[in-house]
C-alpha cells in the first residue's frame, strides 16, 4: 500500500492531532479545510486536554515577558507569553505559544479563557497595528479585522486611549472595546476619541454614538477597562469618578465612587471575585492598604486593610484572585518599580507570598476554559 | 474451529483481507476488544475470523505486539516500553505506522493505538503543511485567496 493510497479516517487524525504542541497545531492549520476546522473546533481541544489532565476552570496568570540579555553590541531581547499557576501556593511557570511573542503588545482584557491580546507599531509605539482574541488554553487565536477610521499601511493610525473585553450575557456574544484617536489627525481637528466595538457574533466593527459626556473622560489614557458582569469599569485618575460601559446595552453610565476619609490617596481599582473594588492608601502611608468592594450598584462597604511592615506598596492596577482553593485570601496583582508582583495573602493568618516577575512585563488573570473566539467553533468563515 | 494446545490455551484463527491465516492463543487475540467482542458473540465457532480491513503484512505486526504485551507483566514495564520502542522503529516508515494505526483503530486495541499516534505524532511535529500533506495525500482545498488568509492569520508576527 502507497502513500497515494492513503486516506485517513477523521477519528485518526484527531488521535494524531491531539498529541502535537501548539505550535504545530498553528501551522498545520494550512493543511486544508477539513484539517482546519477540526483545530479550531471545541471537540478537538476536548479530546486534546484528554492527554494531559482536563483541568478546567484553572485560574491562572498569564504574563508577556522581556528578558534583556545585555552583550554590549550583541544585547539581545527574547519576549515570551508565560501562564503562572498559584495552586499549592507555588508558582509554576509554563510557556505558552502565541504569534506575535516578539512583539510590544498590551492585554486589552480578559474573559471567559479569551484573552484579547493589542500589538503595537514598531516604530510608532502609539499606534496599534494588531487585535486579536486568543484563547491561551487550546491555543485558538483571531486575529480581528482592521477597526474603522484607520490610515496606514503598517499600522492603524489609531492611538488606543481605553479599551477593554467582555461578554454579552443577553446576546450570548463577546465584544472588543475600543476608544481611540486618531495618530494622523492634528489633535485640534480630532479633539475626542472614536469609540468602536468589535463583536465576535458579528465580525465586525461599529460606531458608538451618543457618549460625548464621556468622551473627556476617555480621552485620557484610562488604558483597560475592568470587566465585571457584562460592563467594563474605567475610573479617573483621582478615583472618584467610575465609568462603565453596558456591553449589553452598548450604553455608557455613571457609577457612585466611594466616599472615603479624605485623608485617603487613591491608589487604584480592581476586581475582588465578582465585585469591584477601589484601593486607597492612608495619607503619607503607602505601607498600608485599605480596600473597599461596591456590593451592589453604587453601594460600597470596607473590604480589607492590609499592610506591607516597611515595604512601599504603589499599586498600578489589583487584580484580587480568589485562589482555586476556597478560603485561602486572596492573590493580588499589582506592579511595583516596574516590575509585576503578585502577592498572596491569607484572610485567617495574614501569611502571604510574593512572586516576583521580570521587568517590563505585563499581566492578566484569565480562567482555563474551552471558549472558542470564533462563533460556532466548526464553522470558520474564511471569506471575512 | 477451535484447537487446544498442551498448556490448555484455546487457540484460534484469524484471517487477513488477503487470504493468510494466523492461529494464536484466544489469550493474545482477545486484547483486540474488537475481536474479544466477536469470541463472545460466537463468531469464531465455524473456523476463523475473517479480518477484511488488515493486510497478512499488518496483522502479523499487530500480532507481534499482542503476544508481546499479553506475556508481560507489569513488573516489566521498563522493557516493555523499549521494546515497543524497537516495535515502531521497525515499523520505520509513515506509510507502515498509518497501516498500522488504522488496524489497531479498527481492531480497537488502545495501547497499540496510542503507540502508533504518538510515533505519528512525533513524526511530523517540524513538518511543513506541503510536507504533511505529501505524507497522506492530503488534498489542498484552499482557495489561493483563503489559503493566503490563513497564512495570514499564522504568520501576524512574522511580518
Amino acid at each position: 500500500m502507497g502513500a497515494a493510497n492513503l486516506s485517513l479516517p477523521s477519528e485518526i487524525v484527531e488521535e494524531i492531532l491531539a498529541l502535537l504542541p501548539q505550535q504545530s497545531i498553528h501551522r498545520f492549520r494550512s493543511v486544508s479545510k477539513s484539517w482546519s476546522s477540526l483545530l479550531v473546533s471545541v471537540e478537538f481541544h476536548k479530546l486534546r486536554s484528554r492527554s494531559s489532565p482536563p483541568e478546567i476552570n484553572v485560574q491562572k496568570l498569564l504574563h508577556h515577558y522581556r528578558k534583556y540579555y545585555p552583550h554590549g553590541a550583541n544585547s539581545t531581547s527574547y519576549y515570551g507569553f508565560e501562564s503562572m499557576d498559584f495552586r499549592n501556593g507555588q508558582s509554576k511557570n509554563g510557556e505558552v505559544w502565541f504569534p506575535t511573542a516578539r512583539e510590544f503588545v498590551r492585554f486589552a482584557g480578559s474573559c471567559n479563557g479569551l484573552v484579547c491580546v493589542t500589538q503595537f507599531a514598531r516604530y510608532h509605539h502609539a499606534c496599534i497595528r494588531g487585535i486579536a482574541v486568543w484563547n491561551p488554553f487550546t491555543g485558538v487565536y483571531r486575529k480581528l479585522p482592521k477597526p474603522l477610521y484607520t490610515s496606514g499601511p503598517d499600522h492603524y493610525g489609531l492611538i488606543p486611549r481605553s479599551y477593554g473585553f467582555g461578554h454579552d450575557s443577553v446576546g450570548d456574544d463577546y465584544k472588543v472595546f475600543l476608544a481611540a484617536r486618531r495618530s494622523y489627525l492634528p489633535i485640534t481637528e480630532d479633539p475626542l476619541p472614536i469609540v468602536q466595538i468589535f463583536s465576535l457574533k458579528t465580525g465586525s466593527w461599529k460606531i458608538v454614538e451618543n457618549h460625548s459626556r464621556y468622551l473627556h473622560q476617555l480621552l485620557h489614557d484610562r488604558g483597560r477597562g475592568l470587566y465585571l458582569n457584562g460592563a467594563l469599569y474605567w475610573e479617573s485618575w483621582t478615583g472618584k469618578r467610575i465609568i462603565a460601559f453596558d456591553l449589553v446595552e452598548e450604553k455608557f453610565s455613571d457609577v457612585r465612587a466611594p466616599v472615603v476619609e479624605r485623608s485617603y490617596e487613591h491608589v487604584s481599582m480592581g476586581i475582588v471575585g465578582e465585585y469591584l473594588c477601589m484601593c486607597w492608601h492612608p495619607m503619607g502611608n503607602n505601607r498600608e492598604m485599605v480596600v473597599w468592594v461596591m456590593k451592589e450598584h453604587g453601594n460600597w462597604v470596607p473590604f480589607i486593610q492590609y499592610s506591607e511592615g516597611t515595604r512601599q506598596l504603589v499599586a498600578y492596577e489589583c487584580n484580587f484572585i480568589p485562589p482555586a482553593v476556597k478560603n485561602r485570601g486572596y492573590m493580588m496583582l499589582y506592579f511595583h518599580e516596574g516590575q509585576t508582583e503578585v502577592l498572596q495573602w491569607n484572610n485567617n493568618h495574614g501569611g502571604r507570598k510574593q512572586y516576583k516577575f521580570y521587568e517590563k512585563s505585563s499581566s492578566i488573570p484569565y480562567t482555563e476554559a474551552l471558549t472558542s473566539p470564533y462563533p460556532t467553533a466548526s464553522e470558520v468563515d474564511f471569506r471575512t | 474451529m477451535s484447537i487446544t494446545t498442551e498448556n490448555n490455551e484455546k487457540m484460534i484463527t484469524l484471517m487477513s483481507s488477503d487470504g493468510e491465516e494466523f492461529v494464536v492463543e484466544e489469550a493474545v487475540a482477545a486484547q483486540s476488544q474488537t475481536i474479544k467482542h466477536l469470541i463472545e458473540d460466537g463468531c469464531s465457532t465455524e473456523g476463523s475470523i475473517p479480518l477484511p480491513n488488515v493486510t497478512g503484512r499488518v496483522l502479523s505486526e499487530v500480532i507481534q505486539y499482542c503476544k508481546k504485551h499479553s506475556s508481560s507483566d507489569d513488573k516489566e514495564e521498563k522493557e516493555l516500553e523499549a521494546w515497543d520502542a524497537e516495535f515502531v522503529k521497525a515499523a520505520d516508515d509513515h506509510v507502515a505506522l498509518t497501516d498500522l494505526m488504522m488496524a489497531a483503530n479498527f481492531l480497537d486495541i488502545k495501547g497499540l493505538l496510542d503507540l502508533v499516534a504518538q510515533t505519528l505524532a512525533n513524526m511530523i511535529t517540524g513538518k511543513s503543511p506541503e510536507e504533511v500533506r505529501r505524507m497522506w495525500n492530503i488534498k489542498n482545498d484552499f482557495t489561493p485567496e483563503e489559503a493566503e488568509k490563513v497564512r495570514k492569520e499564522n504568520q501576524w508576527a512574522f511580518e
